[in-house]
């Protein structure tokens, strides 16, 4: 079985092979002979890479591999294939929840819940670390809630507005829904 | 008795990194320190830094951190000799400066009618012009608020909009043609109201490709004033400041010598005490115009104490205590090229975004010509409560040439995992040619845009930092010991 990981956006399968002498994996299908040994210093390993030997730091928290690899700090992410069946399942509900980037303060509301939006219009204020950011329509529909009023703190991740996506199933669903 | 008589201990009404530098010093002088905490302020490695850890009440560590009372009854009561605001917070606030005299404590700053002086942007402009000091031409809303728009107009465009009592960038909005006019004032007015609480604005010539070159002075109570000479701080994103040096790189020496001067001229003339900044926008062919003078320690300062050799908190708590400067200007020697970079927790490649994450491994460089002044800790929250800025990486070199080396070298060696950072773009503006040859602009970020973006990864590291993360994952790795035995015994992969 293989495990996806993200680097950069893209996504890659690795897939391990026990090689006679030596682990092999293979990525995206292309072996790579590898090895890893601890590093003298905390978060440190050394990665055999082929003929090089590499000194790394690396560390983990939450599925996301934090690694300083040839002085640049890098972000890969293992994939967990229960979070890619929740967010297809958002996907194809008709509504989406605009979530923070950032923990922050809502700075002002631009919208009213029920208003009908276009792509691009402004939806929310929010600042953090003192930046403030528009939060925006990123298609066509209807406010279904705004979940924070002005002056409200949040946790990155927090729903600030869901939108639902104008398009006739919905609104004939939501029609049923106000007749129950 | 400590080293500097009359101040045996000192308040420090700040956090973070600065409070952790003006501790260093405190403690080298064997001054008790004491510095601000706050039950929400996890991330504040001064609270276990200094000698004494003083709780702020407040509803937010942000709010009780800029309580006038509540911080000088703090003060009265741990039996501080001296007050320091490090900067940001209560650092320009002249009420503050006020309160803190009054109860009978010194101020490490200049006086409060000077700190009122020089932070109104408005009143500061026509000091400096009424003692023969170039600014650029302006017009002030409150001059006749009817004729506001009318008389920007007549300074040209392109022309700046900014809070009279601004700073940090904050309330100010460039306008290139006048039908952008009206929309700006209004936004800059009301950052203005919202930042400040002051709705002042006023209009000013804006230079196109402008150098930020700043003078770093220092004058004490017996009228001495000298100057450390200057700073370029033209790198910028967000009208903010990315990378600072001194001297300042490629600039002819009349100018140089001129800045230096009328900074000198201006503190003079201001009955200036303590450390100050007086900042001025250089223009491509040469002309030099006064912008502002900040009334505080700024967070550049330590390139001007390396190529110095000048500890300039010490400076001004001997100056606070009411003590001469220990150096004339004869006696100030400029050796070397230093330069500092602002580590910030944000990400270049969405437009300097703020970052958050949890810092789970830090491992600053080190070595001759290298100081890191942090305000972080592993295992720290970066939340969205303070500053982007983590840490600063200070380097000094033999030359300017051995200082980019030194420092692109140093930015690579640190490590912090956990939260994204602008490293390894801070690393690619030392890189780019223009930049070492001396061609800085505030503008140099937004012009080199493709050539400070992020190159892609070769497919070789690529694969090997896939490798890295999937033999350091519990999960892919307990998948291998798991491995059906078709496959472990077929040997080396073939393709």
């Amino acid at each position: 079985m293989a495990t996806e990981f993200d680097l950069e956006g893209l996504c890659s399968s690795v897939l391990p092979v026990h090689g006679q002498d030596a682990l092999v994996l293979s990525i995206d299908g292309r072996p790579f002979r590898v090895g890893l040994t601890p590093g003298r210093a905390t978060g440190e390993v050394v990665l055999e890479f082929g003929e090089e030997r590499e000194r790394v730091f690396a560390v983990q928290r939450g599925g996301i591999h934090f690694i300083h690899f040839r002085g640049r700090a890098h972000r890969v992410e293992a994939i967990d294939a229960l979070a890619r069946a929740r967010k297809r399942a958002v996907a194809e509900s008709g509504e989406e929840s605009l979530l923070a980037p950032m923990p922050g303060v809502v700075v002002r509301v631009a919208v009213e819940a029920d208003e009908e939006v276009e792509a691009g219009d402004l939806l929310m204020v929010i600042e953090s670390m003192k930046l403030q950011t528009s939060i925006r329509a990123p298609h066509d529909g209807r406010v279904a809630e705004i979940c924070l009023g002005t002056g409200a703190s949040f946790e990155q991740g927090a729903t600030l507005v869901r939108l639902e996506t104008r398009d006739e199933d919905s609104e004939a669903e939501q029609a049923k829904e106000r007749e129950r | 008795m400590t080293k500097v008589p009359g101040i045996g201990k000192v308040l420090i009404a700040n956090r973070g990194e600065i409070a952790v530098r003006v501790a260093r010093t405190l403690r080298r002088l064997e001054i008790t320190c004491a510095a601000l905490t706050h039950p929400d302020d996890t991330g504040n490695p001064a609270a276990a830094f200094v000698d004494e850890a003083c709780p702020v009440e407040g509803e937010s560590a942000i709010s009780a951190y800029l309580d006038i009372d509540q911080i000088v009854s703090i003060a009265k009561r741990i039996g501080a000799d001296a007050v320091h605001p490090g900067y940001g917070f209560l650092a320009e606030n002249a009420d503050f400066a006020e309160a803190v005299e009054r109860a009978g404590i010194r101020w490490v700053g200049p006086a409060p009618e000077t700190i009122r002086l020089m932070g109104d942007k408005i009143e500061s402009r026509r000091f400096a012009a009424a003692h023969g000091i170039p600014v650029t031409p302006a017009a002030s809303e409150e001059d006749d608020p009817a004729s506001f728009s009318e008389r920007a107009k007549e300074i040209g465009f392109p022309l700046l909009i900014k809070a009279a009592a601004g700073g940090g960038g904050k309330g100010m909005q460039i306008v290139r043609h006048p039908h952008e006019l009206s929309h700006a004032i209004d936004l800059a007015r009301s950052e203005a109201k919202r930042y400040f609480d002051d709705d002042r604005i006023f209009a000013e010539r804006y230079l196109d490709e402008p150098r930020h070159v700043e003078v770093q002075i220092m004058a004490d109570e017996h009228g001495h004033v000298v100057h450390l000479g200057e700073r370029d701080c033209s790198i910028q994103r967000r009208f903010q400041k990315l990378i600072e040096e001194s001297p300042a790189p490629a600039i002819e020496e009349d100018l140089r010598e001129r800045i230096r001067a009328q900074a000198v001229l201006l503190a003079r003339a201001a009955g200036y005490r303590n450390a100050g900044t007086v900042e001025f926008i250089v223009a491509p062919d040469g002309e030099s115009c006064f912008l502002e003078m900040n009334t505080r320690l700024q967070v550049e300062h330590p390139v001007t104490e390396m190529v110095t050799g000048i500890d300039l908190v010490e400076e001004q708590i001997r100056v606070a205590a009411g003590h001469p400067l220990s150096s004339g200007q004869d006696e100030i020697r400029f050796e070397g090229a230093a330069i500092e970079c602002r580590i910030c927790a944000e990400d270049p490649e969405r437009d300097f975004q703020p970052a958050v994450g949890r810092i789970l491994l830090l491992r600053p460089a080190k070595g001759p010509g290298i100081r890191f002044d942090g305000g972080i800790a592993e295992g720290q929250d970066v939340t969205a409560a303070f500053d982007p800025m983590l840490a600063k990486l200070i380097v000094h070199g033999r030359d300017r040439e051995e200082a980019i080396v030194l420092a692109r070298q140093a930015l690579a060696q640190t490590v912090i995992l956990g939260c994204t950072t602008n490293l390894a773009f801070l690393e690619r503006v030392l890189a780019h040619p223009d930049f070492i040859s001396g061609r800085v602009e505030t503008g140099f970020i937004p012009a080199h845009r493709t050539d400070l973006a992020l190159p892609p990864l070769a497919e070789e590291e690529r694969a090997a930092l896939l490798s890295v993360a999937a033999l350091t994952d519990r999960d892919f790795m307990a998948s291998v010991e798991a491995v059906p035995e078709p496959y472990a015994s077929m040997g080396d992969w073939q393709n």
